[in-house]
């Protein structure tokens, strides 16, 4: 699954630690969902969506294959 | 308020551990080994200069007393259960996962290595390994680390090599499933 994490992350000028606080999780996992080695869960979807004020399908696009 | 999520890593990887946390969750499972390899050595296994010093008389003990003193690495084992539980349930859900799959793995590999070893030792691993030693197969005088592990080993298994055994494959299971993650 692709996502504008990165993206959304830099324009706020957040740090991955500063996110991964916002989002109660560990620095690791928002590593790991920026370089889509992880797909986050439903409810941590829409944490990040909440987090900045957008729907999930801006942040998270299904690969077409 | 301190909400940050539980970090396997600071119990498991040397560079980032942490006394407290590794205390916390590893207290009960430090108990068990410490008792089990106690029970082992004082009442079970012949290994120099110990020599099951109360074997004998253990066996005279009333039996009550020998269950409890017998219990207590396991007891100690279902409260590590617990704390390690405890700790999974705050992690995030990434850990959590690995986590998990991990102790999965332990496990299995656990329940295989136990099941497989009576038939290796049958099939003279022990043996082998008593050779490729100074000992040729007797006992000494000297405690040595290769025959306190094969006198471990040499008989059914214990809740402490059991205890071992799966922390032992937990930390390899989790170093090689986060690699997926880095």
């Amino acid at each position: 699954m692709k996502n504008k994490l990165r993206e959304l992350r830099a324009v706020k000028e957040w740090s991955q630690a500063d996110l991964a606080d916002k989002l109660v999780v560990s620095r690791q996992t928002v590593n790991a969902i920026e370089t889509e080695k992880y797909d986050p869960s439903l409810p941590l979807a829409f944490k990040v969506a909440r987090l900045f004020k957008t729907s999930i399908e801006e942040i998270f696009e299904l690969d077409k294959d | 308020m301190n909400n940050k999520p539980n970090d396997p890593e600071d119990c498991i990887n040397l560079k980032k551990s942490s006394w407290r946390i590794d205390t916390k969750v590893n207290y009960w499972l430090f108990i068990g080994v410490v008792v089990g390899l106690a029970n082992e050595l004082l009442f079970h296994t012949i290994v120099p200069p110990f020599d099951g010093i109360l074997r004998e008389d253990f066996l005279t003990w009333p039996v009550g007393i020998r269950i409890i003193i017998e219990s207590v690495p396991l007891l100690a084992g279902l409260l590590w259960a617990r704390s390690m539980a405890r700790f999974i349930c705050g992690m995030d859900e990434l850990h959590r996962r690995v986590t998990i799959e991990a102790w999965l793995i332990a496990a299995l590999a656990t329940l295989g290595f136990l099941s497989i070893w009576p038939m290796l030792d049958a099939a003279g691993i022990s043996a082998s390994v008593y050779r490729a030693t100074h000992f040729h197969g007797e006992f000494t005088d000297k405690p040595h680390i290769f025959l306190v592990l094969w006198l471990l080993l040499d008989k059914p298994p214990s809740i402490f090599l059991t205890l071992c055994l799966l922390y032992a494959f937990y930390i390899l299971g989790y170093f090689i499933l986060i690699r997926r993650y880095k």
